[in-house]
């Protein structure tokens, strides 16, 4: 009985992996086809990477995204901080329940209702939607992870630092600037990694707020998917995996990285 | 350091003649260490003052309604258990906390607007708070630079600290790079170099082994004596406030339970509580029975007789009271001693060799234990007083100190 679990044990792990994993190989595999079919291996080839980039409007959603991608992680990183900093040091305050609620609610809200909500914001605001609501509605959803991250970084964080620094002259913000800042910078970046990659690869959101002029990467892969799969298609989304692959593994490393011992 | 050690009794000088019964000339409590004492001068004016301070952390009172003065070039010492509110004490004088109620002057003028770095104090915390992405120099210099001085006189203050403190050779560690000694010396140097009015010490020597911890006392009082400056220190650890203090307040509950020269505090305790907190002490109840030549004659119990104590407590016959006498305070024979006024027989019941001491519990007649205990003046003794034998506790009147609170 015991010597079977220990068979059945990595088959179940190999199943599972396989599973999770084979579809994005079989996707990456397939953008290295020859072939115009997407089903027929046509022998190896770089082909379709070459057209994916003299494709104007893949390359310019591309260009969209990744502007997307970095001013909504740059805001999800300062109001993740701002969120987290008041979390951990400022205790108990009206509303604080609510704030914790309202912040982590992203997390575990259906993006189709983050979406629509958000869509429906922007009408009864009156806002055209375009780039800039796609960076809020992202700022929005990755803001909540960029708090998980940082707060967990600000909970075993020595306040005795920030307040020998103010004990020896420094103001409140110089203080956050000279000493805290610096050391949890990591998470910082980490979570800076996580909200791009979030927002890179987002296309349910985007496709609610996004306006003319604003095609994300994501979206503009789907509209071509539903002409039919085109090797191209593979192409670029390999290319974002690995995006989101790397950024990721980057995230993992800084978070995973240990904190300087503290003195 | 030989000369701070010396010392024959100058405090005494203030003193009113109560305390010196029987016994010619300056007698003073304990040993001093210097002679200063501003606090006896009525001139003298406090360079800190709490005044009727008050705080409050929800239902639990940290400071209750607490005045206290520390003078210029004091080495000031809040002593007490964890809890008692010396740490929160240091924190609203650092400006981390508010009182609920009173007010802190410094140098006259009153705190509560002004925000920690604003404030001419420095802290050297417990945990040393060093940052530790910055070097040892970079620790030291960063209060500098919160200044509006040249890059040259920062250079200068800091070279100065480091000299100060030993640690020119290490200016470019970081701190997880020194020992726990060294760290303990750049929290000390980072918070010394803007020259503070008054330096808080919030538990300076207690992450330091014991011999380290002797040496970095010595230390800390050089510095102190050096630079003039005052100190006001935070520990749980009596020995560590015995050895450095000036003055000590013994802290209970948010109270100074008594303010007093380390010999005073130990030598003359006014309660129960800061008896036992300092240092060991047997607790004889008792109840007054009659006064005679400037003694309280004490019917006690646990010894089964009276004992004769020196007091000028004003008691009612029959006032329950407690004798309170040091373990070295008491002598041990075998045959009954006929020069001592208090003679108490017991068994020895345990024995504690400490080489430099030796402790010998003695159960008395009435069940009750007494400590005594006794200097190891030679390395051979013949004849040891050993396990179950009947011995003879002995002290004068003045060894005692009689409390009623």
């Amino acid at each position: 009985m015991k010597g079977l679990r220990r068979a059945a044990s990595p088959l179940i792990l190999g199943l599972g992996l396989f599973f999770l994993y084979a579809p994005i190989v079989l996707l990456v595999l397939w953008s290295f086809n020859d072939s115009r079919l997407v089903t027929v291996w046509g022998g190896f080839s770089l082909r379709w990477y070459a057209a994916l980039f003299s494709n104007a409007a893949l390359m310019e959603a591309a260009w969209v995204s990744i502007r997307i991608a970095l001013v909504s992680a740059a805001l999800a990183t300062i109001l993740g901080t701002m969120a987290a900093l008041t979390l951990t040091r400022h205790g108990r305050f009206a509303g604080r329940t609510a704030f914790t609620g309202m912040a982590y609610a992203p997390l575990v809200m259906p993006e189709v209702m983050i979406g629509l909500a958000l869509l429906l914001l922007f009408v009864g605001l009156g806002v055209d939607r375009g780039f800039w609501t796609v960076v809020i509605a992202h700022t929005t959803v990755t803001m909540c992870f960029a708090t998980v991250i940082i707060r967990a970084r600000l909970a075993d964080f020595d306040v005795s630092l920030e307040e020998a620094a103010m004990d020896l002259g420094a103001t409140p913000v110089r203080a956050f600037f000279l000493v805290t800042a610096p050391l949890i910078a990591p998470s910082m970046a980490a979570a800076f990694l996580l909200a791009f990659t979030m927002s890179m690869d987002d296309l349910v959101i985007a496709s609610f707020v996004s306006g003319p002029g604003a095609t994300t990467l994501p979206m503009r892969i789907y509209s071509q998917v539903r002409l039919g799969v085109t090797p191209e298609i593979n192409a670029a989304s390999s290319v974002l995996i690995a995006l989101v692959v790397v950024g990721l593994g980057c995230a993992f490393l800084l978070m995973r990285r240990r904190k300087p011992a503290s003195a | 350091m030989s000369d701070r050690l010396r010392g024959d009794g100058v405090a005494g000088a203030a003193r009113p003649a109560k305390e010196r019964i029987g016994k010619p000339g300056r007698a003073g409590l304990g040993a001093v260490r210097r002679e200063f004492a501003p606090w006896a001068d009525p001139a003298a004016t406090p360079l800190i003052r709490f005044e009727g301070v008050c705080k409050r952390f929800g239902d639990a009172v940290a400071i209750d309604n607490l005045d206290l003065s520390v003078y210029r070039g004091e080495f000031f010492c809040l002593l007490g258990p964890s809890g008692c509110g010396k740490s929160t004490l240091m924190r609203m004088l650092a400006g981390f906390e508010q009182p609920d109620a009173g007010r802190i002057l410094l140098d006259g003028v009153d705190q509560a607007e002004i925000p920690p770095h604003n404030r001419p104090v420095n802290m050297m915390f417990q945990s040393y708070a060093l940052f530790p992405h910055m070097s040892v120099a970079q620790n030291i210099a960063f209060g500098l630079r919160q200044l509006s001085l040249s890059k040259a006189d920062i250079q200068a203050r800091v070279d100065e600290m480091l000299t100060m403190v030993q640690l020119t050779p290490l200016a470019r560690r970081k701190p997880h790079q020194l020992s726990g000694g060294q760290r303990q010396r750049v929290a000390l140097a980072r918070a010394l170099a803007r020259r503070p009015q008054v330096l808080l010490l919030d538990e300076p020597l207690g992450a330091l082994d014991k011999k380290l911890r002797e040496e970095t006392q010595f230390e800390l009082m050089d510095i102190q004596e050096e630079l003039g400056a005052t100190f006001l220190v935070v520990t749980h650890d009596q020995e560590e406030a015995m050895v450095m203090a000036d003055r000590i307040a013994v802290m209970n509950q948010g109270r100074i339970a008594q303010l007093d020269t380390p010999g005073r505090i130990y030598e003359e305790p006014v309660s129960r509580y800061v008896a036992d907190f300092i240092g060991d002490v047997n607790l004889l109840e008792g109840a007054a029975v009659g006064r005679e030549d400037g003694l309280w004659r004490i019917a006690c119990p646990a010894t089964g007789g009276e004992l004769l104590v020196a007091s000028d407590a004003v008691l009612t016959v029959g006032q329950q009271v407690v004798v309170a006498v040091r373990p070295e305070k008491i002598r041990i024979d075998r045959a009954r001693p006929t020069d001592v006024a208090n003679v108490i027989p017991g068994e020895v019941w345990d024995i504690g060799y400490l080489g430099d001491w030796t402790t010998y519990v003695l159960k008395l007649a009435g069940g009750e234990t007494l400590k005594t205990s006794r200097a190891n003046v030679s390395r051979h003794v013949v004849e040891p007083v050993t396990w179950e034998e009947t011995v003879f506790a002995s002290f004068a009147p003045d060894a005692a100190v009689m409390l009623t609170g």
